[in-house]
């Protein structure tokens, strides 16, 4: 009886306060929307309201009034820690932080256009772009600017052959066919000839390179990569002794500082694409690291 | 707390995004566009290119649709593409029209710019008003990537649109036997299963409320 007194009690404490912060946090958040509504219109608050219902929203939203909770109830270490959670997801999914991340990788080749520069006998698309549909058919992936850039050069003149790589990995491997051979594929549907074409392997980047290393003795070899992609691929085409051209494409970053202000707001709202960014980016860093 | 976790447990897991993408691309999983009968013309939406710094212009994430839409003319399926996509407003990151960024890789792709159409269009209602104007009761192919299919034709079927689905650029996982160590990995919480979950819960609250 006297337990049950007690639960009751601990229930009255705890679950009123927590409830109590998140409807003074959905609160603020509806009065400052409104605010956003009344200087930036509808369109600027659906798109915000939409991002924050999301996954990475929901669970930042809970990881702050939990923290607020934790705070209020004397248990700071707790709160502490969420809070430190709550800020590393915020920045982890903050547009702005992943533009200022990944434009640490792709900074270099910002105004390379490789359409706008020299020719190349060789050039090396890179594996990682494409795959397989459950129809038979092959398609692009979200590197895929790196298949249409190389289609480009051919159709523009920049390229006489164009050198698949990417090879599957059976341990891990999701497709049927190489990579190298989906690119292919893809390339002649875009109306490169089968024989401006050449297939190499390469299980990863290092692998390509060695690989590319044969084909290239004396002349430049152009290697076509996502810009975030190209100071590794570059690094190591380097340590492979290659004569190696940077041809950046499928840019992630967006260095442009003249953002408008309902832009600005919705790059602070936590979003999947920016997590993304993010990760792409610490991989790559982390790869260079270990130095791979 | 614990119902933090196991959210973002499932949030991050790619079993479960593989599922809930595949309740959008599910219908369209067997349909290859480049195998199928010549349809004239088809739409190529929005939302699949971008600008560079240096100038130039890049596909996105969403990219299949625009070599989709290249393939489908190389290939004769299609004689005409129009081109959909235009800013919202002034205040843009581009300076260009989505459309006319697509108009200009596909002739970069070889695509002649006597079969392409630029139409208008800030958003997918507003495209399919644009897409009925153009096309003026014929039937139309409507190129877009998979797991926006559903939406796009629902909004088609809406504007007396008669429209083909053309999906591309799929999300979920091919359904064919795996090693157990690809198995494995999909549920290590990532990134892209964070993604595609996020891509399909806006498509289903985007038909919830009816947009």
């Amino acid at each position: 009886m006297t337990e049950t007194k007690v639960t009751h009690n601990k229930t009255a404490e705890t679950g009123p306060t927590y409830l109590r912060i998140v409807c003074m946090l959905l609160v603020i958040m509806t009065v400052f929307l409104l605010g956003v509504w009344g200087s930036l219109g509808r369109t600027v608050v659906e798109k915000l309201v939409t991002d924050a219902v999301m996954p990475l929203g929901l669970i930042c939203f809970t990881l702050l009034s939990l923290a607020i909770d934790r705070f209020m109830r004397g248990q700071r270490m707790a709160g502490m820690q969420l809070a430190i959670l709550f800020t590393l997801v915020v920045l982890a999914g903050n547009t702005r932080v992943a533009n200022f991340v990944i434009c640490s990788l792709e900074g270099r080749y910002e105004s390379t256009n490789p359409l706008a520069g020299s020719s190349f006998a060789k050039v090396v698309l890179l594996g990682g772009a494409t795959a397989e549909k459950m129809s038979g058919d092959v398609q692009v992936n979200q590197n895929g600017d790196r298949v249409v850039m190389a289609a480009r050069m051919y159709h523009r003149g920049l390229v006489k052959t164009i050198c698949c790589s990417g090879e599957k990995t059976p341990s891990v491997g999701k497709f049927a066919e190489n990579e190298a051979d989906h690119s292919k594929r893809l390339l002649i549907d875009l109306g490169v000839p089968a024989t401006a074409i050449e297939v190499i392997g390469g299980r990863n980047t290092s692998e390509e390179m060695k690989l590319v290393a044969k084909l290239s003795v004396d002349e430049p070899v152009g290697i076509l990569t996502s810009a975030w992609h190209l100071p590794r691929a570059m690094r190591l085409a380097e340590a492979a002794g290659i004569n190696a051209q940077p041809l950046p494409c499928g840019f992630l970053g967006d260095a442009k500082n003249d953002v408008p202000m309902g832009a600005i707001f919705r790059d602070c709202v936590p979003n999947d694409r920016a997590l993304s960014m993010n990760t792409i980016a610490a991989r790559e860093y982390l790869a260079a690291l270990v130095g791979r | 707390m614990i119902c933090l976790v196991v959210f973002l447990l499932i949030a991050g897991n790619r079993i479960f995004a593989d599922w809930f993408v595949r309740t959008l691309e599910g219908r369209y999983l067997q349909f290859d566009p480049l195998a199928g009968k010549p349809i004239g013309q088809a739409v190529l939406l929005g939302g699949a290119t971008g600008e560079t710094e240096a100038g130039g212009l890049q596909v996105n994430e969403n990219g299949d649709r625009v070599v989709m839409a290249a393939r489908l003319y190389h290939c004769g399926v299609v004689r005409k593409l129009f081109c959909s996509g235009a800013r919202s407003n002034s205040r843009n990151r581009f300076a260009t029209d989505e459309a006319e960024q697509s108009k200009r890789l596909l002739e970069e792709l070889g695509v002649p710019t006597s079969a392409i159409e630029l139409i208008g269009g800030r958003n997918t209602s507003e495209e399919m008003s644009a897409i009925a104007k153009a096309v003026a009761g014929q039937q139309v192919g409507l190129i877009s990537s998979a797991w926006h299919l559903p939406r796009v034709i629902r909004l088609a079927n809406a504007a007396n649109i008669e429209a083909i689905p053309i999906p591309c650029g799929f999300l979920s996982n091919l359904s064919r036997p795996r090693s157990w160590r690809s198995i494995l990995l999909d549920f290590v919480p990532n990134h892209r299963a964070l993604m595609m979950n996020t891509y399909a819960a806006k498509e289903h609250l985007a038909m919830l409320l009816r947009r």
